[in-house]
């Protein structure tokens, strides 16, 4: 079952709190006891507050003492950092329509107050803290509460968490779980289905469980998506382990721009293109309109009857195409989509701008090549008469095609 | 039924044995290869040497094979693609023996050739194979009665880009095995033009750059140059088992025995989860007995018609019509 809901933990997965330590050392000295060591203070990380002064203090001690506690939060400057990258993370999470909560074991009040001087709460549909629940984590309880909220069932959900309590909560849930592991101690032990050492790995991971891999392309694998509640694709070129890796790296970026950058002039130029919806340098990720129909590839190989027409309107895309200096660069009737509004031209990222002759000689020298190799005996007439007919000019680029053809051949 | 093949297309002259009955078998393939003292090849001087070299070739195979010339059926030769006076070679003594003995002939596709010897001595049913060699760059694959050059060069092979790229540089002939080495040791990545057009490629361009790169280590250009163009040709290959929706990858021409090359295409393959098959070295570079094979599949074209047997520099792969698949 695909994931549709994450349940993030806050305290060392999303936030760094850097004085919590020192307010609750505070509440311990106002009493009279010793400080934690940072090591002690290890012991309880995970735990709610109030469980670890119930290990410190007896009666209406721990009350007071969460008094205290809770006074200084609002008291002290928050030191309070998101961990690098979450904001993007979350961002992107917004933007791909899935829905976010919370489960934490601090109080509603502080939790809230830290989401909101880091930023971040307008991402979170629903937030469930320590004192919302009869058992906090790694009860299930508040898991199933947050679920409950944001209208998602447990097998659509997975937790990210960075100790056990979120890991063995979440699974007793009846959710997936990822380890947060970029606390500096690694947190021993856990159950866990995944785990992920940076952001970025993080993203990996939930881009696995929310978009499963559809389609492999010679590139890119591609799965399908939303956008800002738009239906979408999501195009990654991936690393390619035969080639050099600086070589790897360059072409992939290279062409991903490339790609990104055409779309959306190809798209000014009314040739039907998907929409270019976001891109990802980073992870060589283009978004854009998932465009419904059938390859004119398959649509070759069985149609026999308005073969034709289609035909001249390739003639007419590419013609277009060049007409503006923009070359395909991999015209194969597997990047043409038939849909019930005509074609539309997928996979630029080999194409450029160029005014060459020579360039989009090759391109369509490309196309025949194609043409007559998938389907042997196809004319390619109509498609030289669609081609002039948006191209008065390809006269010469026509010409080109057999003197290119003569080229590859054993001198 | 047994066929005697001659290949005679570049610079190795060989003949073969093949064998049909239950099962088809190779029972001879003996070759041997013309190496200029210096430059590439002359098309004149390898004509030559493949004349002085196949009277004794014939004798021993036939001696290999276990059989006298008499228990032929077929005679086979590489018709094309290939150097004119090469070709002419393995024709005439094909016409001759075909004459003498009585028995049909036929003129076969090299390039063919190279891909059902891959098939048979590999195993593998329907594969796309990258046929690499010193005059032949080309993506093929089975589709619809013929063989299909789904991509190939746009203007010098593989082979030749070594070779060029050796001669200036002073690289003893043949330079691909010396340019394997060198490039072992060589680390830098120096930044060469990467010419891939939808599933056709164009070397020319690395060909020019790196004779610009004068400053640079011999071992980091060898390093940088076969980086370039096998990661060219190994996305072709790609690109056109994608596109045909095949899972397996064939290599074979002479620079197949390139070790690198080879690596390339074993982690592409495994990593689309296809399998990748290289023939033995023998089976990889121009040789008789593929030749031999091909003319036993396709021993119901062979006739004493002599006009049939013309040699064709420029002949395709997809010319051919395929009757034994
Ligand atoms: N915008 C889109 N909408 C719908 N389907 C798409 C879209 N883009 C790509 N596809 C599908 O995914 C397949 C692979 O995409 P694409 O050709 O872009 O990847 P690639 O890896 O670059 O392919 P290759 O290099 O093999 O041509 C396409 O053939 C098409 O079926």
């Amino acid at each position: 079952m695909v994931v549709r809901g994450i349940i993030f933990d806050l305290d060392g997965t999303l936030v760094k709190d850097n004085n919590s330590l020192d307010i609750f050392n505070e509440v311990l000295v106002k009493r009279g006891k010793a400080p934690l060591s940072p090591d002690e203070a290890e012991k309880t990380r995970g735990m709610p507050i109030v469980d670890a002064f119930k290990d410190l203090f007896t009666g209406d001690e721990i009350k007071s003492a969460m008094h205290d506690y809770i006074e200084g939060y609002k008291r002290n400057e928050l030191e309070m950092e998101v961990v690098e990258g979450v904001e993007e993370l979350l961002l992107k999470l917004q933007d791909w329509g899935i829905t976010l909560g919370m489960a934490t074991n601090r109080g509603n009040f502080t939790a809230n107050l830290i989401l909101d001087w880091v930023g971040v709460s307008h991402y979170f549909k629903a937030l469930i803290g320590g004192d919302d629940v009869e058992r906090t984590k790694p009860d299930p309880e508040p898991f199933l509460k947050v679920m409950e909220l944001l209208g998602v069932s447990p097998d659509k959900v997975v937790v990210v968490g960075d100790t056990r309590f979120d890991i063995e909560g979440g699974k007793r849930a009846g959710a997936k779980t990822i380890l947060a592991n970029w606390w500096p101690a690694p947190f021993p032990g856990a159950d866990h289905d995944y785990v992920a050492d940076t952001i970025d790995e993080l993203e990996r991971i939930l881009t696995d469980l929310l978009f499963p891999v559809e389609k492999r392309g010679a590139e890119a694998e591609l799965r399908y998506g939303y956008f800002r509640g738009r239906e979408a694709v999501m195009k990654r070129r991936v690393k390619k382990n035969y080639r050099n890796e600086s070589l790897d790296l360059s072409l992939r970026k290279r062409r991903t721009r490339a790609e990104a950058r055409l779309l959306g002039e190809i798209k000014k130029m009314g040739v039907p293109s998907p929409y270019l919806y976001d891109v990802d340098l980073k992870n060589y990720t283009i978004i854009m309109e998932r465009i419904e129909g059938r390859r004119v590839k398959e649509f070759l190989s069985c149609d026999a009857h308005k073969k034709e027409n289609v035909l001249r309107e390739i003639g007419g895309l590419i013609g277009k195409l060049h007409a503006n200096h923009v070359v395909h660069g991999d015209p194969t009737t597997s990047n043409m989509i038939l849909t019930e509004k005509g074609i539309t031209l997928i996979d630029l990222g080999l194409g450029e701008i160029s005014e060459s002759i020579e360039n989009k000689g090759v391109d369509l020298h490309l196309l025949k090549e194609i043409l007559s190799t998938s389907n042997p005996g196809l004319s390619f007439e109509p498609v030289i008469k669609g081609y002039l007919d948006a191209y008065p000019d390809g006269k010469k680029i026509i010409g080109k095609i057999d003197e290119i053809e003569g080229r590859g051949r054993y001198r | 039924m047994l066929c005697l093949g001659i290949e005679s297309t570049a610079h190795t002259v060989g003949v073969g044995v093949a064998r049909q009955q239950d099962k088809t078998e190779i029972l001879a393939n003996v070759n041997s290869s013309y190496s200029p003292s210096i430059g590439g090849i002359h098309p004149r001087e390898a004509a030559e040497h493949h004349v002085k070299a196949l009277p004794e070739l014939m004798e021993k195979s036939i001696e290999a094979a276990g059989i006298e010339f008499e228990d032929l059926d077929v005679i086979s030769f590489a018709k094309g693609p290939g150097l004119g006076p090469c070709l002419r070679v393995g024709a005439t003594a094909a016409r001759t023996l075909a004459l003498t003995l009585k028995k049909p002939i036929i003129g076969v596709n090299h390039c063919i050739a190279h891909i059902e010897i891959g098939k048979m001595t590999m195993g593998c049913k329907s594969p796309v194979m990258l046929y690499v060699s010193g005059g032949n760059t080309q993506v093929i694959s089975y589709r619809q009665k013929r063989y299909r050059i789904m991509g190939e060069t746009l203007d010098i092979g593989i082979g030749n880009l070594l070779d060029k790229f050796g001669r200036q540089f002073s690289i003893p002939f043949p330079c691909g095995p010396r340019i394997e080495e060198l490039a072992r040791t060589g680390k830098k990545m120096l930044d060469l033009p990467y010419s891939v057009k939808g599933m056709d490629v164009s070397f020319s361009g690395i060909l020019t750059s790196l004779s610009t790169l004068s400053g640079e280590k011999l071992e980091d250009l060898c390093f940088s140059l076969q980086e370039t163009a096998f990661a060219m040709l190994v996305e072709v290959t790609e690109r056109a088992m994608a596109y045909l929706e095949k899972d397996e990858l064939l290599l074979g021409g002479g620079v197949a025995s390139n070790q690198r090359l080879r690596e390339m295409c074993s982690i592409m393959a495994k990593e689309r989860g296809a399998g990748a098959f290289v023939p033995k070295g023998q089976y990889c570079v121009d040789n008789g007995a593929m030749i031999a094979l091909l003319g036993l599949l396709m021993k119901d074209q062979a006739s004493s018609d002599l006009d049939r047997t013309k040699v064709n520099q420029n002949f395709r792969a997809d010319e051919v019509e395929v009757t034994w698949l």
